[in-house]
């Protein structure tokens, strides 16, 4: 599904150099969930932007062989002069999905009511983030990327978003970094412990999670 | 789940038509937003410029008692203010390409270089506009601006429009790491702009100047343009390669920067 090369990451804070991927080859397979686990600092954020190609590396290949999502849960790249209807017609164009049914999806999902006609700067932070969310979920991707948010909102509205994601998981695989532990174990399959510029693939959650805990200690 | 497996002309050919349909949407969102939130937005774009240029062909047709060439003074004016204006407005819109919307690169289907080619399409849509308002207006104030030659007119419009979009595209990946660099390029058209010979012909300075003048890519736009509308004009200046050779440098130059300055102007 994904693929990455011996990926070189690194970037520069004040004086130091941070390396968050070291030569990394790893492969995230089709059909399974994967956790990044990471103690805060190791760069999970980082690496899902990575995978998600919105940061480059500086050195090694990344392949991608089936549709990848943003990092999902942002609301940055909506502009603020414009319409909610404005901004979800542009997000359906550049994926090449029918922009009316996108609208209506999200129309139906956001619960924005005649707000989706009102400029996005005019929106209350629950507002925008139920329109990033119904976004994400209104266009098919194989793949989602999640950094920590899956569901936003109210407890309605976030059992609506668990209710929308799972169906988005019969089909499609997601990459999650995450610190909690109860949704790793009800999402993912596999997991991978970022530290020291290395990642770790687990086959096994408990060992993961485990291995995790230490470094955390 | 993943995508059946391409051959290298299918996922060349799936590429090009996402990064079609990632410019047109680009372009669509940027004739919305880029000039304020009305309908008027992009005919104030065009109006801009137009206003400019017509604005600066009257001030010099009035200023003037003497045409330096012709009979017509309006034609040697307009025809040498036209050139810096359609190098300047569009390379200056699209100098903010990527500054101006870098939130769109959060969306990886989104590249630098399609923020860049979408700027520098819809600049060039406005270069269109104005020139051909600019004769209009011209016309209707009862100026015979019809060229000798049309064909090379419009070759001259086609090579001045090359060269301010070649400049454009060096600045949207230059602005994103030299700090003032608007203001440097800026700075180096109005240069260009007066020692172009738009206003005062060169043929009055010392040949040794004239020699150093001819460097100067935009000299040879107003010289292009004017040799549609003079019989034999520019012959000893004029250098339609030589033209082309520069626009065509800047773009590599601005096209090579952005292949290897890519991770950078991605993180701003």
């Amino acid at each position: 599904m994904i693929t990455l090369d011996n990926v070189f990451k690194f970037y520069r804070t004040h004086a130091t150099l941070k390396i968050v991927l070291d030569h990394v080859s790893i492969n995230f397979e089709a059909g399974y969930n994967y956790a990044i686990l990471g103690i805060n600092g190791a760069g999970k954020s980082t690496t899902m932007r990575v995978i998600a190609g919105t940061e480059l590396p500086n050195g090694g290949k990344i392949r991608r062989n089936c549709r990848v999502s943003w990092p999902l849960g942002f609301a940055g790249s909506l502009h603020s002069k414009m319409t909610g209807r404005e901004n979800v017609q542009f997000v359906a164009r550049i994926y090449g999905q029918n922009a009316r049914q996108v609208v209506d999806f999200v129309e139906d999902f956001a619960e924005l009511g005649s707000y989706l006609d009102a400029p996005v700067g005019t929106y209350s932070s629950g507002m925008l983030q139920r329109l990033a969310f119904g976004l994400s979920m209104a266009v098919d991707f194989d793949c989602y990327l999640i950094d920590e948010v899956i569901a936003v909102g109210d407890a309605r509205f976030r059992s609506r978003c668990d209710a929308e994601f799972a169906k988005r998981r019969e089909r499609a695989s997601i990459i999650m970094a995450s610190h909690d532990m109860a949704s790793i174990r009800s999402y993912c399959h596999r997991a991978v412990v970022l530290a020291d510029g290395q990642m770790m693939q687990f086959h096994n959650l408990d060992e993961a999670i485990e291995t995790y805990r230490r470094l955390n200690m | 789940m993943g995508l059946p497996p391409m051959t290298a002309t299918g996922r060349l050919r799936e590429a090009f038509a996402v990064q079609i349909r990632v410019i047109g949407a680009i372009l669509l969102r940027d004739m919305r937003t880029r000039f304020g939130r009305t309908h008027f937005g992009y005919l104030i774009a065009v109006a801009w410029p137009l206003a400019h240029l017509t604005i600066l062909t009257a001030a010099n047709v009035l200023m003037q008692r003497v045409t330096p060439m012709g009979t017509n003074m309006t034609i040697f004016v307009g025809t040498g203010l036209l050139p810096y204006i359609l190098c300047l407005y569009p390379s200056r819109m699209t100098t903010s390409a990527v500054t101006e919307n870098r939130a769109l690169l959060l969306f990886p289907i989104v590249k630098s270089i399609d923020l860049i080619l979408a700027r520098t399409v819809l600049s060039l849509t406005i270069a269109a506009n104005v020139t051909v308002a600019f004769i209009i207006i011209v016309t209707l104030a009862g100026v015979d601006f019809w060229p000798n030659s049309p064909v090379r007119a419009i070759e001259g419009v086609l090579a001045t429009v090359y060269l301010g979009a070649a400049f454009g595209m060096l600045n949207a990946v230059m602005v994103t790491f030299v700090p003032g660099w608007t203001v440097i390029s800026i700075v180096v058209m109005i240069l260009m702009y007066l020692t172009s010979g738009a206003i005062m012909p060169i043929t009055r300075l010392p040949q040794s100047v004239q020699d150093v003048l001819a460097y100067n890519p935009m000299l040879h736009c107003v010289d292009w343009l004017r040799s549609a509308y003079y019989e034999g004009y520019g012959s000893d200046h004029l250098d339609e390669i030589y033209l082309l050779q520069v626009s065509t440098c800047i773009l590599l130059v601005a096209l090579a920067s952005e292949r290897f300055l890519r991770g950078r102007i991605i993180q701003g």
